[in-house]
This record gives structure tokens, sequence and C-alpha cells, in this order.
């Protein structure tokens, strides 16, 4: 009877709870059912920003969601393309490229109403990265000796060295126009807290680490966002990004694990695609550990990876072998030139230096996990090709917050995997700026290469440069400084419905989307 | 009215009250054997393992276990996104599991006892100096600061014991250290100082022998605490190198393919639980027999 | 007697104090064992050795080990517990505003831990020297084997992707504003009448709660049984139950408010355990909390944002160390003398 008694109270509080999630299930599935307005786009995206200046920080997997709310002197567009944005034209004052007269476009106005002027290029660009070093766009403007500002549309760049290569910058990571009055009224917290800038989207409302709502500025200059009102979810966890899809609480669904894409194709209500884009996959050699030291070694290492295999076990055999550094296609990419898998001239040419199967060479070999699609899965499977020939490499996971401080301080300690982002195509942000000893990311220090460099990035006539890159890509892989894997591929996976255009870039842009009907 | 009964035995602290615990307490016996179970199957894994634990197969990632349709004989239980045999993976993932837990509790004891023993001994000072001190580090979440180590030694199967040590010795310290005390207090101690005995020698022969029970309990209850601090650290990405087989490793890559193969989670959530049950299973037994209280009760 | 309690409150304040002084320091020492150079990533990759070494002269970074800590501990003690690195936001902004949302979860996840534990607990006493004793010890050894972050990868699978009926993503919807006073929404909405939202918001916090509370329920019930066991050879319970009361008075009335003070202390001593599981859970769930800002900082090697949480996480720790000694206090007036 006691225990009857018991095992009632026992059951009211269970049953009380089962209330409450009854309840709860009620009210999100009524919820559920009254659709958010038509005109909301909800989009799942891995990362957040880490700040909301964009000319702070290299964020290349944050550039979408800059770009929804600020815009770019130029704007690359899906044939790595320079297009016009708020620069509405430029040319080249002097023939010795130390001149770029621009123009800006007339009536285009900030989140506040303001106007753009070439103040506000003159501040972001000039005076605000000299007063900050700590700024980013330091590092792609370096030789900027001055802004001249003509008229409230004119300025020229001028530059101390010849720059031909400038235009290229002024529509990559970090070339954003910020609103010069604003910042210096509100001050740099003030900005963070309500940023705001001259995009086709302004800022609702900012959850860190949760999402940002986006409501389209009905002064933009460009053509109308179709979409009202956007927002950007963040979630880091992958599989979570395919479930929400599925489930329906999302309508895009951006890098998710390339699998998930087959699977998500054989749904009816979905679209699912795997494209490649302008980022390449690369082993980065450290030139200051001697294991590193001997050509012989790092070409074997090169010759014993099948790259082929590879892209077909994780990339759906999208994403293509690349030879040199440069995606294939671009400018800096050497048609015809392939760097052979070649299992057993890879032995041989281990053997050149000493190694082999019964004397294995030791390395380090570092990875990401997650920071892109199947790195850690390939960063594996290398390790096993590399043991076919006699290598035994010591693969450790790692962050790219700490690859970055080991490179900077050049302690890194052994073969990186990285993925290297170049929105322009252009082979001087590939080749030019791996192989730059000068720059504190470069794992590989050629001193002689610093010389190379400059000497192409000086060159006006893009025929005989881009040759000299052609040039330095293919000696690289000769002499294997840094060895060049696949070119990248993005995937994205989106309601049938829903009009969504995909660009080399890998920009994801929601003021071109649309509902179809 | 019941009597109690009365032990015609003088307490004699030591191994034989172990044997009798086992074969009255079936939780210690099925946990022991449990524990013995994986034990062998670590010892003997290349000869039970079907593969190659670290073998890749980029041209089979993900097959489902051999009963279903696309299934292969070859992989019992399938593979995992790189072709590694799930079933090899899990049965070489018991060696790293028992060596972690053992190590990492064999640390933790060690250093947890020895504190504990010199802060009960001492007493005064040095026991509220030790108190404090394990008060201190108790005052901080065991995985926050298990993460925090991680992030400056550095990643490898030996910096993920030392890390586990050095946040669980805690645990061995402040319930060893409450039991010594009372054991302190008894006069047989008492009488072994006034007799001169050294001071080594009064701890490790009139106190130790009657920790013992507990601390094996501990021990046990730590080797499934640490197993499961590695499958913690392995999710957050901090744990062992790639060439090391280990189930927080397999969970982790699990994730991203667990909606298409649920089998390559299942596996190593598996092991997991099961051994960390064995090992809770093994501790409670141990606790609830050899508690002189509970004894005398049944 | 409250004053005798807030006395007693205080006192306990005042020993976090040096516990806190000594725990940051462990912090701030592990934290610099890190190999590399955490300036790295701050400055623009063309940055010369000449603007790094700069730099490192502005925030401090060639002074010794000790003058380091100390103008750290200065700027705490004035409130700035200085910026993070990835992001320019001061730390203190940040934290407050992921605190409330893990505080929040973590009691929502204890109230559903009790709501399971207890009558777990008391169904667990009463099969005591009955059949089906050993099947249920037996299930909760199971239990406790699992982790709580294996809890909320099978709560993710199970109702968010095979059967989606609740989100398993975020605080709230992104047609909810949260613009409460108190931070956590669950007060604010109720005391705003918003109960569309208040609804939301706990549909949000259903999962990642279940998931901590499952994790820690087991432990909370195997105390309650054993202090239970304890508690039911107590003199006052024989005489309850020679007084002729039926059991389940003996055990609701008497019982167990006496059983319950060893479990307060567990939860008081395991609440940084609780708190800690945060980490992964909202890790899992993509929930912005304190954990999952740790998590990120970790990975980021952001020193400023670890070293904040971490000084936090234990002041909250102690905190609550410090008012459960004083519940404890509160319940048991044998404890109250002193």
């Amino acid at each position: 009877m006691s225990i009857a008694r018991l095992v009632r109270w026992s059951a009211r509080s269970l049953v009380s709870c089962l209330f409450i999630t009854c309840a709860s299930l009620a009210g999100t599935a009524a919820q559920a059912q009254s659709p958010a307005a038509e005109e909301e786009l909800k989009i799942v995206y891995p990362v957040d920003v880490p700040s909301w200046d964009p000319t702070a920080v290299t964020f290349p997997a944050g550039q979408s969601v800059y770009k929804a709310v600020f815009d770019s002197p130029l704007f690359i567009d899906g044939d790595l393309k320079l297009q016009p944005s708020l620069i509405k034209s430029w040319k080249w004052a002097d023939d010795k490229n130390t001149r770029l007269t621009v123009e800006l476009r007339d009536g285009v106005t900030f989140h506040d109403g303001s106007k753009l002027t070439t103040e506000d290029f003159k501040y972001s660009f000039f005076d605000r990265p000299k007063k900050d070093k700590k700024l980013a766009i330091n590092g792609f403007f370096g030789s900027l000796k001055d802004i001249e500002v003509s008229s409230p549309t004119e300025a020229t760049m001028v530059f101390t060295t010849p720059t031909p290569t400038a235009p290229n910058y002024l529509g990559f990571l970090t070339s954003y126009i910020l609103p010069k009055a604003y910042i210096e009224r509100v001050g740099e917290d003030g900005f963070q807290a309500n940023p705001i800038g001259a995009g086709p989207y302004k800022i609702v409302r900012y959850e860190r680490g949760s999402r940002v709502i986006l409501e389209a500025y009905d002064k933009y200059w460009g053509p109308k966002p179709a979409i009202k009102r956007v927002v950007f979810e963040f979630v880091p966890d992958a599989s979570a990004r395919v479930a929400m899809l599925e489930s329906g609480r999302a309508d895009v669904s951006v890098q998710i694990p390339l699998r998930e894409v087959n699977r998500l194709a054989k749904n009816a209500n979905l679209t699912a695609k795997i494209y490649p884009y302008s980022e390449i996959f690369i082993l980065q050699m450290p030139s200051y550990v001697e294991a590193f030291q001997n050509e012989h070694v790092r070409r074997a290492l090169h010759m014993a990876i099948n790259k082929q295999a590879i892209s077909k076990a994780f990339y759906g055999n999208v994403a293509k072998p690349i030879s040199v550094l440069a995606t294939p296609g671009s400018p800096g990419d050497v048609p015809g030139y392939e760097f052979k898998f070649d299992k057993k001239a890879a032995q041989e040419e281990l053997a050149k230096a000493g190694y082999g199967p019964d004397k294995p060479l030791k390395i380090q070999f570092l990875s990401t996990n997650n920071a892109f699609p199947s790195d850690y899965e390939m960063a594996r499977a290398i390790v096993q090709m590399w043991s076919q020939i006699g290598v035994q490499a010591d693969l450790q996971e790692i962050t790219l917050a700490k690859y970055l401080e080991l490179s900077h301080s050049s302690k890194v300690p052994g073969v990186m995997l990285y993925s290297w982002a170049n929105a322009t195509g252009d082979p001087e942000i590939f080749a030019g700026k791996i192989l730059d000893p000068r720059l504190r990311f470069s794992t590989w220090k050629e001193p002689a290469l610093a010389k190379t460099i400059d000497d192409l990035a000086a060159l006006s006539d893009p025929a005989k440069r881009f040759e000299g890159y052609q040039a330095l890509a293919r000696e690289s892989t000769e002499h294997a400084w840094s060895l060049p894997l696949l070119q990248s591929v993005a995937t994205i996976a989106y309601k049938k419905n829903l009009d969504v255009k995909v660009y080399q870039t890998a920009y994801i842009l929601p003021a071109e989307y649309r509902w179809s009907k | 009215m019941s009597t109690l009964p009365i032990s015609t035995r003088t307490w004699r602290p030591g191994l034989s009250p172990l044997k009798a615990a086992m074969r009255a307490s079936p939780k210690a016996a099925i946990g022991g054997a449990i524990v013995l179970m994986l034990v062998l199957i670590a010892i003997f894994a290349p000869y039970i393992a079907p593969n190659d634990p670290l073998e890749q197969d980029l041209l089979s990632p993900l097959l489902p276990p051999a009963w279903a349709a696309d299934g292969m004989a070859q992989f019992p239980l399938g593979t995992d996104s790189l072709g590694r045999c799930v079933l090899s993976r899990l049965i070489f993932g018991t060696r790293i599991a028992l060596w972690v837990g053992l190590c990492a509790a064999t640390g933790a004891m060690l250093a947890g006892c020895v504190l504990a023993l010199i802060a009960a001994y001492f007493g005064g000072r040095v026991d509220r100096a030790i108190g404090y001190l394990v008060d201190l580090w108790m005052s901080f979440p065991p995985v926050v600061l298990s993460l925090i180590l991680m992030v400056g030694l550095g990643t490898g199967v030996g910096n993920v014991i030392l890390s586990i040590i050095l946040v669980d010795w805690t645990r061995f310290c402040r319930v060893v250290r409450a039991e010594a005390l009372k054991i302190r207090r008894n006069d047989y101690v008492t009488a072994a100082r006034l007799m001169g005995f050294g001071h080594l020698r009064v701890i490790l022969r009139e106190m130790l022998p009657g920790l013992v029970p507990l601390i094996l309990t501990l021990f046990s209850l730590q080797i499934g605490i640490a197993i499961i601090v590695e499958a913690i650290l392995s999710f957050v990405g901090l744990s062992v190198p790639a060439d090391v087989v280990a189930w927080g490793v397999m969970i982790a890559d699990a994730r991203s393919t667990m909606q298409e193969a649920i089998w390559t989670l299942i596996a190593p959530v598996v092991g997991i639980v099961f051994t960390v049950f064995g090992f809770n299973l093994l501790s409670d037994g141990l606790r609830r027999a050899l508690d002189p209280r509970q004894r005398a009760r049944n | 007697m409250l004053a005798a309690l807030v006395s007693h409150f205080t006192r306990r304040l005042m020993v976090a104090v040096p516990t806190m002084l000594a725990l940051s320091i462990v912090v701030f020492i592990v934290l610099r064992l890190l190999p590399a150079d955490p300036l790295g990533m701050m400055l623009p990759p063309n940055a010369t050795n000449a603007e790094v070494e700069a730099l490192r002269h502005t925030m401090g970074l060639d002074r010794s080990l000790l003058v380091q800590y100390g103008i750290w501990l200065g700027q705490v003690l004035q409130g700035d517990l200085g910026r993070s690195i990835s992001s320019g936001v001061p730390v203190t902004q940040l934290i407050a505003h992921t605190l409330p949302a893990t505080l929040e979860l973590s009691f929502v996840a204890l109230f559903l831990a009790l709501l399971i534990s207890v009558p777990g607990g008391l169904l667990l006493y009463v099969l005591h020297d009955r059949r089906g004793e050993l099947v249920a010890d037996a299930a909760l050894v199971l239990l406790i084997s699992i982790p709580g972050f294996l809890w909320g990868i099978f709560l993710m699978l199970g109702f968010g992707v095979y059967w989606p009926v609740l989100p398993f993503s975020g605080r709230f919807s992104s047609d909810v504003v949260a613009a409460g006073p108190t931070g956590f929404v669950l007060v604010d909405f109720l005391l705003r009448g918003q109960f569309g939202h208040w609804l939301d918001a706990l549909s949000h916090l259903i999962l990642p709660a279940t998931a901590l509370a499952l994790g820690f329920s087991p432990l909370i019930v195997r105390v309650l049984r054993a202090s239970l066991l304890e508690v039911s050879h107590e003199q006052y319970v024989t005489v309850a139950r020679l007084r002729g009361q039926p059991e389940w008075r003996v055990i609701l009335r008497h019982m167990l408010r006496n059983a319950f003070l060893p479990t307060l202390t567990l939860i008081g001593v395991q609440f940084g355990f609780l708190f800690g599981g945060t980490l992964l859970i909202e890790m899992i769930f993509s929930f912005p909390g304190l954990g999952n800002m740790m998590v990120q900082a970790v990975r980021n090697h952001d020193l400023p944002l670890i070293q904040g949480i971490s000084l936090v996480f234990c002041a909250v720790i102690l905190l609550i160390n410090a008012s459960v000694d004083c519940l404890y206090a509160v319940i048991d007036p044998r404890l109250r003398t002193s």
C-alpha cells in the first residue's frame, strides 16, 4: 500500500514534467506552423564574425557576412573578374603604376543616410590603418603612401613602389569602405555595438555566437535585394547545419560535409551542390626544419601523394588535382604541366636522400580538423600514402590559431596542411604570397625569391607578369618549396524553390537570391 | 528484534576480505569479469581484430556492417570515413583506453594518497594547508581545467594522462584524507608512534592497510572517469595524435557522418559506456562489500 | 538568525578571495606555458619585426611574468578583464552577454535533474532488499557510465534529426528579441507577459538542459538512495514507524528532509561538474553561452578571454558553494551555532 502511494507520488511528478514538455512542444509546433514571413531567408553559416570591423582581420570564411553589410571599392565577380562597385572607374595616372586615380559612385549612402565620399575612402584605407597598425588592411596596402582627395568622388592612391595589382586588392579581403564621420562620432566601441556600412543589408540585431538579422537597405545604390529579411544563423557544428536544413528550420545551409551532399541531393525538396572555387589545398614546408631541407625528401613527399584518389574519396571527384600553386584556369596556372603521382619514383627519390622502408624518415605533420571540409581525413590519407614509401609522419591535430602562432614565430615543427584562399585568382596572391620569405606566415624562406616577387609585382604588363608567375610556380613545384594538392570545393544545399547563385569566389550573396514560384 | 551478528574474528585488513567480497557481491564479480575481459581484449587485440585498425581503404569508406545490404564480410562492423575497419578500431581502442585509464588512475592515486596520508598523519598546519590546496583545486570545473592544461601542455597521450592526473588527484586526496583522519585517531596508530617507530613505518604499516579497500574502489572509479575525460578531450580536438586509436577520436570523427553511418558512432559509444560500466560496477561492488559497516549489517 | 547567516556567508566569501587569487595565478602560468607567440595573430602578415616588438612592448609582454601578472591583477581589480584578441571586444562585455545564458541553462538542468532524481532515488530506496533491486542498481551504474555529452548527441539525433519536434540550436528563434532586465529569458519573458516567447525560449532550453540533467541525475540518485538508507536506521524514524505512521509518510515527512542534506552537499560540490558540462553541451547545441565561448577561446588561443572566463567560472562556483553552505545551515539547525 505504501509503495503504491510512493509510486503514485513519483508518477505525479514525472507526469507534470511530461506535461511541461508537451505544452512547450505544442507551443513550438504552433509557432512553426505559422510560417515566418515568406520574405525572411534563413542561412545557416559555419562561423561567426570575430569583429564588426571588416578591415581588422583577414577572415576568408566570414566575407559573405561582411559583404552583406559593407561594400568594397571593387567587386570580384563569379568569373574572378574585377567589377566596379563603390568605385565606378579606375585608371593609372602614370605609366609606373604608382598613381591610381579612382572615381567613386555618386549618391551612395551609408545605412544612417550619410553620404559616402572619398573622405570615407581615404579614412578607411589610409588614415585609420596608419593610426592602428594592428588592422589587417595594413598588410595589403603596405606601399600606400597617400590618398589624394581631389573631389568628393575623385581621389588618387599614391604608392611608394610600382603596384600594378593594386586594383585586385581593392576587391579583396579587408577592403571595405567604413563611415568616417560615424566612427569618429560614436568611437570604435560604438561602431562595434552598432555597425553600419554601405552594403545591401543593414543590421537589425546581432546576437554574438548566435545570429545576425539583416534587413534590406532601401537606399542601396545597386539592385535592391529581392529578399527583404535575411538571418545568418551561426552553427559551427556541420551535422547540425544539415539537420536544420532537413527539418525545415533553415533555407540555405553552407559548408556541409561532402557526403551529406549526395544524401541531400536525393531529397525532393532540396538542391545540393558541390562546386570548385578559388582556394587551394597545399602542404606548407618549413625551411627551418632539417628534415625538409633535402630537396629529394620534399619531392618524394610530393610524388607519393595520389591526389586523384583523395579527390575521389573525399571530394566526390569534383576537386581537381593541381600541380602548381594556382587554380586550374587561373592566370598563374601552367596548362599542360603535371607533376605526376608515382609511388615508385617517390621511393627512388627518397632513397637518394638515404631513407626508405627499412630506414624510415620521421617527420611531423600538422592538420586542422574541420577548419575546411575533410581536412583531417585528407591528412590521414596522406600519412598512409607516405608510410608506403618509408616516411613515418606523426600527425597532430592543430587549431588554425595555434598554427598561425607557430608560423609567425617560425616554429612550425613539420608539414602543415593548409587551405589558401584567393578570391582574386591572381597569381600574386597565390605563389607570390605563399613563397614570399619576408611574410611572417610563409614557412618556406628562400631569400632569393624576395627580389623575384618584387620584380614581378612591379611589372605593369599583365602578360609578362603572368608568365613570370607561371615560371615561379613551376620552379616552386620542381623544388617542392610548397606542395600543391587540390583545388578546394565548397558545398551548399538549399530549398528547391529558392533561386541561389554560386560563384568561384564562394561568396554567399543573399542580395541576389529570390524565391521562385 | 534481530540479533546483531557478532564477528568472532578480529578485523584484519588485507587481501582475504577482498576474495570474500567478490564472492559475496555479484556486482563486483560481474564488474571484475567485464574488466578482465577488456584486459584480455586489449592484450590479444592483434589476434582478435580482423583488420589493421590504421589501414585505410579510400575506395570503401562508410561501408555498413556485414549484415546490411552493402556490407562486406571483411568488415564486420563496417568502415569509417577513411575506410578503416570499425571493429578493429573498437578492439584496438581498448588498449589506449585501458592504458590511459591505468596510468592516470595510478598517478592520481599516488599523488592524492601521498598528500592525504601526509595531511592526516601530521595534522595541524600541514593538514590545513593540504586541505586548503584541495579545496582550491576543486573550485575549478574539471573540464575547464583539463582544457586549459591541454592548451598549455600540448596534445599527446602523455599529456592527456598528465592532465587527468593534475585534475583528479584531488578526488583521491579528499576522500582518502577523510578516512585516514579517522584511522589516525585509532589507538594502535598512537601506540605505534609511542613505541618509537618512524613516520614512514607508521604510515605504511599501520595506516595504509586500512585504506586499501577504499583506494581500490576509487582506483576503479578513476579509470572509468579517465576514459570519459579522454573522450571529452578528443571531442574538443585536444587529445591524441592521429595514429593512436582512441574511442573518443572515433566519436569525434563519427559526428560528421552520423546521419549517414550511425554505426560509426554507436560502436565507440558502446565501447566507452560498456568499459566505464564495468569499472563502475567493480568499484561499486568493492565499496559495498568492503565497507565493514555494510558487512556487519548483512 | 539572519545576521548569523549573513556573517557566515560573508566569511565564506572572504575565504573565497584568496582562492580566486591563487586560481588566477595558476591559470596565468599555465597559459604562459604555450610555446608559441600569441602576438602572431594580432598583426598583419607583412609586419616587420620592429612592429612586433613594439606591440609586445605596448602590451607589456616583454616584462617578467610577475610584472605581467601584477598588471593584469591591477586591471581586474578595476573591473577590466582586457580585450579579446580575436574580436577586440572587452572581455567583461562578452562575459556579461553569455553568463546569464549558461547560468539559466545550469539552473534549468538542475531543476530537471532534481525532478528526475528525487523520485528516482526514492524508487531505488524502496526497491532495497526486494526483487528488481539488482536490475535497478545495474541500470543506475549504467546511467552513471554515460557521460553528459553523449546524452547531448543522442538527444540531438533523436529529437532534432529523426523526430524534429524540438529546436537544437540557439537560445531562441530569430523573431524573438530578448531585452529583459535580468538576462534570464525565462524570467524576462514572464515579467513582460510574452508567453509565446517564453515557450520559444523554453523549447530551446529543453534539449540541452535535459542532456545536462541526464548526466547529473544518476549521481544524485545514488547519493539520495544511500542517505535514505542511512537515515532509515535513525531513531526518530523507528519511533515514527512504531507510532503507526504509514511508510510513505515516514519517508516523505521525516526521512527525505534529512536525507537531502548529503544530496545538497553533492550538488554543491558537483555544481562545478554541472557547470563545466555546459562546455560540451553548448558546443553540441550551438547554445550561445559561456561554455561555448570558452571552447572557442581555447581553440583561438585567446588568452585574455580564457583568463577572464576561468575567473568567472571559479567565482560562480565559489558563490554556489558558499550559498549551499548557508542553505545547509538553514536546513540543519544543528549547524547554526558557530
